[in-house]
């Protein structure tokens, strides 16, 4: 961030307490690279140190430095609207001034992180570490470091399978069971399907993962779908009383646990598509809902 | 297509290279990513099967880049279990599946992962390939990545891996999935393309009988596991597909890919499924080819013969004909005689000793094919025609052979006994006979001939005359106008029947009359031109007969058998008599008479006085009233002669009346040579040689003889008088003389003979004389130079045997030397 040409005046870096230990992950970035992040997750201490190095020679005065956790959601349709849901300040100096590099440590014991960081298409949380060098003039200093939340789920105690028979009357009637409904992110989806009835010509099978994403409430709600996953289960017709196995790896997909209510502003659900496509092209679908969670950080 | 596939080869060959130089420089990711895209080439649905095996055979061979880089972890640095599951992420399932089974193979190969879990996990996932070809190829990719992995008994893979049951089902899965694919191809598509399906389809069958090969060279399996687990599933698959290629092909691999002695044992399961088989398709052929399979085993093993009898083999073999007889009304004649005559080789091969077997298999032809019953119930009589009785249900019309192919099936299942068992077992197979009647007139008759020809050939002659019964049941053929038949095919078959009739002998006289008398009824039903072939050779076994029991009632002493010899002797003649009836009603008169003569002098050798005056008097009759062709008159007559003269138990009454007669018909005959000639020997009928008492007395030759040197004059002189008629003739027209001088000569020679005898009807005056004229009259026909030469030769024979007669010492000698010098 530099103003008016002068540059920064004073550089701001932070590290994690627990240095190369620091749990990271690599996610996209807004410019689309990947960048890696630290990974904090509910009840964590936030703790490392802050150092403040002034451009070579400058003496700098401030009015106080403060570190922040900020927890936001934020909807892209409504840039204004980002919605602080955690918000912790630490002041690390008082107003003063200092002239050569200087590392303050802080320390945020506990912190509730109640929502996973969550990249969508409308609508995103993100978590920074946000130190402030307060300076008049204009010169106040903003540097946001971003990391990541991730929560681990309860393992679900109940995690029935899916079975579910549907067809077209007369045409096609297909059954298909997958074992579980609630998926980890590093789970297979095993399935079964079977074929009834098949009167039309089927050329492939696939099974998508679906994304679903609803932000915003009311009559300013935003629901965007996509297809995560595109995986071919079948090549060629089958005939009545075949069965087809399913087996789809999730790991190499970029899911996210499913959001049922992310304070009250945007949810975001799984889906598996399954689709048939016959020889002209037609697809026959039917999607079902699955609840993805994370099992390890 | 060619251009598709050059394309797609192009396609694969530049993924082939990113793919290997990926492999090069270790990079898993990337050599998968275009491993994949070079599979997805397979993906293609436009290619023919002969193409897309092409291209597979080109993908195939990348694979093994792949294939080692991934057997070499250190390349890699992943375990095979991730590369498992790393491969599975591949989003397009053909490419997934191919790289699952290269790796699973590395997988299994390494020891990591149990062979039994990872090929159920393959053969289970492979099932996402519904399109058949793609899915067949792929199948077939795994059955030969998988063939060195079987958890088999002795492979490394066992135990841990799981065993021989785990390979079997293995296979199995993979082949029931195959054939399933195999078969679909069948469907959908346009109608008009069936042809080319099945081409199609054809081309790939051995790519699903593969699995059954492997299967068979299984160490680990044993007819338990055959019996019970393979067979039924391969079976259930088999019968449940319903389809006209997969059945018989699959049938035929079973039959062809696992040991005699396993079907043995399951024949019953086996023949089981072939009822089930859809009715177009040809279960015939499959059973035909089961049980030629199983007849040349038992041909290259006989001690194999107590197994089959052990497992039964021929009656389950025989039900599930009739089964399928049963289930398919509309199974062609051809398929119907295919298996019958599999069934006949078989039980030839492995039951020889039982003809009931045999005999067995013959009704169940005939019945499959709808023959008539033979005639025992009234109703069902007429033979090879639909019953038409309105009473009760009409039997199914029977099944005429006329297809050349079924025709030729027929023709062989009736020849295998023929060659494999002699006459005498051959004719105990009562239906033989029901069988052939199911072949068109041509070909029953071609078969006829083939039982005839054998029974000649065979050694034992037929010798009761109920099999001679029977034989002509299987002969029927010939024995009736049925269709069109070739002339010269006709003669040579009755040819045949007659030779066959020298085969119906035995040694028991009584028995023999019987034979005889069968036959002639037998032959009597196919009418005149039947019965003239074949009644010479019933006569001269009839003769032959006669004289049997001739030479043993002289043999015999006691009274008993010498009225039963009587008795039989009696109906010898009475069987020839009526044979010369049949004769002449056939309108065979030559026939007649000659047989009449023979059947006289046989009559005469018994003693039988009446009866022989009745032939010959016959025999006249018949020359009277029936020959009249001058040739055959003289012919017949010199036979009637002859006969006569051999005659020698004649009362002399009958002899002289008989003799007149002779020289009446003698004096009519219409040529002077001929007249000549047979007044000359009717002379004979009235002299009789002394019987020589010694041999030594015997060549002295003609010392003298006995009887009515009258009726000898009177014939010679009958001659002599025609003779002179023709010379005198000749003398006046000019012509003919040379003619009538040999007539002379030959007539001096009568003479001459009698002479010699010493019969006083020839007396030396006589003799002189007609030298004397002889020479006269050669000696002028000399000079003119017309004297025949033969005439001239004759004459100086004549002379000659005189000279040396003169010669010779003795009673003869003396006699000559009456005789004026020529």
């Amino acid at each position: 961030m530099s103003f008016f040409g002068l540059g920064r005046a004073v550089t701001v870096d932070l590290t994690h307490a627990a240095g190369e230990a620091q749990r990271v992950a690599s996610v996209k970035s807004d410019r689309g690279n990947l960048e890696t992040l630290p990974v904090f997750t509910d009840k964590e201490t936030i703790a490392g140190h802050v150092h403040l190095s002034p451009a070579p020679g400058k003496q700098i005065d401030h009015l106080g430095v403060k570190i922040e956790v900020l927890g936001q959601t934020e909807l892209y349709f409504d840039r204004g609207d980002a919605h602080d849901f955690v918000s912790l300040v630490r002041e690390l100096v008082n107003p003063g001034e200092f002239n050569g590099p200087l590392s303050v440590p802080f320390e945020f014991k506990n912190v509730a992180l109640p929502h996973e960081s969550y990249r969508g298409i409308n609508v995103r949380v993100r978590y920074v570490l946000r130190v402030t060098v307060s300076r008049g003039y204009g010169g106040t200093v903003v540097s946001d470091f971003p990391f990541l939340t991730r929560l681990v789920d309860e393992p679900p105690s109940i995690n029935t399978g899916i079975k579910m028979e549907v067809g077209i009357e007369d045409c096609l009637h297909i059954e298909f069971e997958y074992a579980k409904a609630k998926y980890s992110l590093k789970d297979v989806v095993v399935g079964k399907i079977f074929f009834l009835l098949v009167r039309i010509k089927i050329k492939h099978m696939e099974l998508e993962i679906r994304r679903r994403e609803s932000a915003g409430g009311g009559t300013n709600t935003y629901n965007e779908s996509e297809t995560i996953a595109k995986y071919e289960v079948m090549d060629g017709a089958p005939v009545r009383g075949e069965s087809v196995p399913v087996r789809l790896f999730l790991a190499p997909y970029d899911l996210t646990p499913t959001y049922k209510n992310v304070a009250n502003r945007f949810s975001v659900k799984y889906y598996l598509n399954l689709v048939l496509v016959d020889e002209e092209d037609r697809r026959y679908f039917k999607q079902q809902e699955i609840t993805v969670f994370r099992e390890t950080l | 297509q060619d251009k598709w596939l050059a394309d797609a080869q192009n396609l694969v060959k530049q993924y082939a290279f990113y793919m290997k130089r990926a492999l090069d420089d270790n990079n898993l990711r990337e050599a998968l990513k275009q491993g994949s895209l070079m599979l997805g080439e397979l993906r293609t649905t436009a290619l023919s099967p002969q193409k897309y095996y092409e291209l597979y055979m080109q993908v195939w061979s990348e694979l093994h880049h792949l294939e080692s880089f991934f057997a070499d972890p250190a390349r890699h640095g992943r375990t095979n279990l991730e590369l498992y599951e790393l491969v599975q992420h591949a989003g397009n399932i053909l490419p997934r599946l191919y790289l699952l089974v290269t790796v699973g193979s590395v997988y299994v190969k390494s020891g990591e992962g149990a062979a039994k879990d990872v090929l159920k996990d393959l053969v289970e996932m492979a099932k996402g390939v519904q399109h058949p070809i793609h899915g067949l190829f792929l199948r077939a990719y795994l059955g030969q990545a998988s063939k060195t992995l079987l958890p088999d008994a002795g492979s490394p893979f066992e135990g841990e891996g799981g065993d021989t049951r785990d390979a079997v089902d293995f296979v199995l899965q993979n082949f029931t999935e195959m054939n399933k694919l195999w078969v679909r191809m069948q469907h959908g598509g346009p109608a008009r393309d069936v042809d080319r399906r099945e081409k199609e389809r054809r081309e790939l069958r051995d790519l699903v009988g593969k699995n059954l090969h492997v299967l068979s060279s299984l160490e680990g399996l044993d007819l338990s596991l055959y019996r019970d687990v393979v067979l039924p599933r391969v079976l259930e698959q088999v019968v449940q597909c319903k389809d006209d290629i997969a059945q018989p092909y699959l049938m035929d691999a079973v039959t062809q890919v696992f040991p005699d002695d396993f079907h043995l044992k399951t024949l019953e399961t086996l023949l089981g499924a072939v009822p089930k088989l859809k009715p177009s398709v040809r279960a015939g052929d499959v059973l035909a080819s089961l049980m030629d399979r199983l007849t040349q085993a038992a041909i290259d093993a006989p001690e194999l013969a107590d197994a089959f009898a052990d497992a039964d083999a021929l009656l389950k073999f025989r039900e599930c004909v009739a089964a399928v007889v049963e289930a398919q009304p509309q199974l062609e004649a051809r398929e119907r005689l295919l298996m019958h005559a599999s069934l006949m080789s078989f039980a030839v091969a492995a039951h020889k000793d039982r003809l009931e077997l045999v005999d067995g298999i013959l009704a169940s032809c005939a019945s499959a094919l709808g023959a008539p019953l033979p005639p025992a119930s009234p109703r069902d009589g007429a033979a090879g025609e639909a019953g038409t009785s309105a009473s009760s249900e009409p039997p199914p019309p029977a099944m005429i052979v006329a297809d050349p192919k079924a025709v030729k099936q027929l023709v062989a299942l009736l020849t295998v006994p023929l060659e494999t068992y002699d006459t005498d077992d051959v004719l105990r197979l009562s239906s033989y006979p029901r069988c052939m009647s199911l072949l068109q007139p041509a070909d029953a008759r071609d078969m006829a001939v083939a039982v005839v020809k054998s029974v000649l050939k065979g050694s034992t002659a037929v010798g009761d005359p109920r099999r001679v019964e029977t034989l002509f049941k299987f002969v029927a053929s010939l024995m009736r106008d049925a269709g069109e038949e070739d002339e010269e095919d006709f003669e040579e078959a009755q040819l045949l029947m007659a030779r066959l009739v020298h085969r119906l002998r035995s040694d028991d006289t009584t028995t023999q009359l019987a034979i005889l008398t069968t036959a002639k009824a037998q032959f009597a039903t196919g009418g005149a031109k039947r019965l003239r072939h074949a009644a010479p050779p019933l006569a001269f076994e009839a003769l032959r007969l006669g004289r049997a029991v001739v030479a043993e009632t002289a043999l015999d002493e006691s009274s008993s058998t010498k009225t039963h010899e009587s008795e039989l002797l009696k109906q010898v003649l009475q069987f020839l008599y009526q044979l010369v009836s049949n004769l002449e009603q056939a309108t065979c008169h030559d026939l007649a008479l000659r047989l009449c003569l023979e059947s006289a002098r046989l009559a005469d050798s018994a003693g039988a006085e009446h009866a022989a005056g009745d032939l010959l008097e016959r025999a006249m009759t018949s020359y009277e009233e029936e020959i009249v062709d001058s040739k055959k008159q003289r012919t017949a007559l010199s036979l009637i002669v002859g006969s006569l003269r051999t005659c020698e138990n004649f009362s002399e009454e009958t002899r002289v009346e008989l003799a007149d007669r002779a020289v009446g018909y003698a004096a009519r005959l219409l040529k002077k040579t001929d007249r000549v000639a047979a007044l000359a020997a009717c002379a004979h009928l009235h002299w009789r040689k002394s019987p020589a008492k010694t041999s030594g007395e015997d060549d002295e030759g003609g010392v003298g003889g006995s009887g009515d040197a009258a009726g000898v004059s009177a014939c010679l002189q009958k001659a002599l008088k025609i003779v002179n008629a023709s010379l005198q003739a000749s003398a006046t027209t000019g012509a003919g003389a040379g003619e009538a001088t040999g007539l002379l000569v030959s007539v001096l020679n009568s003479y001459l003979w009698f002479f010699e005898n010493g019969c006083e009807g020839a007396p030396a005056s006589a003799v002189a004389e007609l030298l004397e004229r002889a020479d006269a009259e050669l000696s002028q026909l000399g000079s003119q130079g017309a004297c025949p030469p033969d005439v001239r030769a004759h004459y100086d024979a004549t002379v000659r045997h005189i000279r040396h007669q003169r010669g010779r010492g003795g009673v003869v000698g003396a006699r000559f030397r009456d005789l004026p010098e020529a």
